[in-house]
């Protein structure tokens, strides 16, 4: 049994004008116990739409999705005992209140009860290292922090599966990698995770597989490892001191995209193919080159060779 | 039940806004009293002071209790709520309850202001049905702001209902006036609606009016409840519609 079995999943909106928005369309998916998979899509690629039925909070326009073996749909009850939602960003919690109150409230919410709730509360606050802080006002906090609070809220019920929408967007480089350490730390705990992020390195770091999504469709999934060497993506070259001359010889090869020299003399290449790399680096180094990096190609260079670019900033 | 409670007493009482009520109308109160005064007509001051109370609860309601499932829409907590729907309408119902009950200490602030700012007796000879109907009021009243919040997440104009159902309801809750003053067809309508019980009830109990209560007294225990049933259904509905993608989880 897989821990999430989404098949066939579509979901359909109507829009503001009437007409009709395909959200997700036929999405099957498999997220097995104790794996942490990479949801990776630009925005309106339908990473929410997905986590909202994963979750009980929408339902699927057709298709079946079960977690745990349980029915989204028809067992919905029993599936928000066994899962956790994290939600990404500033909002979701009572900025008025505490950590501790916000985590007293949620807990009832779940039906913990008394002590329990009390001792569960604070059990994560320690855990989550917000023990310092955790009788400020959540509205106080900074963006790292609220989303610990997220986080310790949807561990209350000590889930088996977490679906995380975008848990770090909009939060410092800092603050992100800090987030990060807890979902390692979640993921050698045995937890199984599905993660809805844009972040390529999040995923890279973080996922043992990823799936590209994209207008509601499945593009390609798999390890890491296996989309960059399945995918001959571009290996990307960067020389300083170049001439407009040596440039010019570099692009005349097959597999070879140039940019620049600019005016010092540097050039960024993208090279697709074994082959292409060694006479790139042939006829740099015959010319003189000496500053010269080789870099592999990362998950973001699958993604934009499988992904129109769009609204992308890498 | 007591996290629910206690969320939203620290919500209220964080924001001062939420609050103003019971700092507002005492205000109003000394206003009417003196006014009462002045044309020498005290047999009128207990009907200001109910009306003050039965006002500001209303009023409290529809602007502040009804304001909760859309409040959590803002604070983006709705989604999460909605991972325990049950739950969630256990605790609006708390929530909404908690809020309309914080407007009955309005009814003591302006008695009191009554009595030792400008000397009016303002008996309560019935103390037992002014306090049964108080609380069957706040029911009534939370069911109706139940009622309001879900149509606030149903209908995009929910915020423009709000305004539009104060002052009729202040004529037809018979807070202004006895709804017996009213015209005919009105008074059937109002005599539909638990809050000219709730009122009648309250001005009987103050006055010390003889003759039976009962008929009063059922006809607003019954119609709060519906009011009650009423406010949980349309709210379950609302909850309902958001899960099928038909209403915004988020504002
Ligand atoms: N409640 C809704 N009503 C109408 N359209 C929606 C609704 N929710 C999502 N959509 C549309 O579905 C598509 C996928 O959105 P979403 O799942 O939020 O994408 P992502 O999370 O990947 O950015 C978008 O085109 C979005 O506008
Ligand atoms: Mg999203």
């Amino acid at each position: 049994m897989s821990a999430v079995h989404v098949e066939d999943l579509s979901r359909r909106f109507r829009g503001r004008k009437g007409q009709e928005v395909t959200a997700l369309d036929a999405v099957s998916l498999r997220v097995e116990e104790g794996e942490v998979v990479g949801l990776l899509g630009p925005n309106g690629a339908g990473k929410t739409t997905l986590s909202r039925i994963l979750t009980t909070l929408l339902l699927p326009t057709s298709g079946s999705a079960r977690v745990e073996g349980l029915d989204v749909v028809r067992e919905a009850t029993a599936v928000r005992e066994r899962i956790g939602l994290v939600l990404g960003g500033e909002r979701g919690l009572y900025g008025r209140l505490t950590a501790r109150q916000n985590l007293r409230y949620w807990g009832a919410m779940q039906g913990l009860t008394g002590s329990h709730c009390r001792t569960r509360a604070d059990e994560l606050l320690e855990r989550l290292g917000l023990a310092a802080r955790a009788d400020d006002r959540v509205e106080t906090y900074s963006r790292g922090m609220v989303q610990r609070v997220h986080l310790a809220r949807a561990l209350l019920r000590n889930p088996r599966v977490l679906i995380m929408d975008e848990p770090t967007s909009g939060m410092d480089p800092h603050a992100a990698q800090g987030f990060r350490g807890l979902v390692e730390e979640l993921r050698d705990g045995g937890s199984t995770v599905l993660l809805a992020t844009h972040d390529m390195q999040e995923a890279q770091l973080l996922c043992s597989r990823v799936t590209l999504i994209d207008h509601g469709r499945i593009l390609r999934e798999g390890a890491p490892k296996d989309l960059l060497t399945g995918l001959d993506s571009p290996r990307t070259v960067t020389a300083g001191g170049v001439s407009a001359v040596v440039a010019g010889a570099v692009a005349g090869i097959p597999g070879v995209a140039v940019e620049g020299p600019t005016p010092e003399g540097l050039v960024t290449l993208r090279v697709t193919g074994d082959d292409a790399v060694s006479e790139v680096l042939r006829i740099l180094t015959a010319a003189g080159v000496h500053e010269l990096s080789v870099a592999a190609p990362t998950l973001a260079e699958v993604y934009r060779s499988i992904i129109e670019d769009r609204e992308f900033a890498l | 039940m007591a996290a629910f409670v206690q969320l939203q007493w620290l919500l209220l009482t964080r924001s001062p806004r939420l609050l103003a009520t019971l700092f507002v109308v005492p205000l109003y109160a000394v206003v009417f009293f003196t006014t009462v005064r002045s044309y020498e007509a005290p047999e009128l001051a207990g009907t200001v002071a109910l009306t003050a109370f039965s006002m500001s609860m209303w009023s409290q309601a529809m602007f502040v209790a009804a304001e909760v499932v859309d409040n959590d829409r803002w604070d983006g907590t709705l989604e999460p709520s909605l991972l325990t729907p049950n739950a969630y309408v256990r605790s609006l119902v708390t929530r909404v309850c908690t809020v309309t009950a914080l407007s009955v200490p309005v009814l003591v602030e302006v008695i009191a202001i009554g009595r030792v700012g400008f000397g009016f007796p303002l008996p309560v000879h019935r103390p037992v049905i002014a306090l049964t109907a108080t609380l069957l009021l706040v029911v009534g009243t939370a069911g109706s702001a139940l009622l309001v919040s879900a149509l606030m997440i149903i209908v995009p104009v929910g915020r423009l209902l709000q305004n539009a159902l104060t002052y009729p309801f202040y004529i037809l809750g018979g807070l202004v006036l006895p709804v017996t003053s009213l015209p005919a067809p009105v008074e059937w309508v109002a005599r539909l609606f638990f809050l000219s019980h709730g009122a009648q009830l309250l001005r009987d109990a103050m006055s010390g009016a003889d003759g039976s209560h009962w008929g009063d007294f059922w006809a607003l225990f019954v119609l709060s409840a519906m009011q009650l049933a009423a406010g949980v259904f349309l709210l379950r509905r609302a909850l309902s519609r958001a899960r099928r993608g038909e209403a915004r989880l988020y504002a």
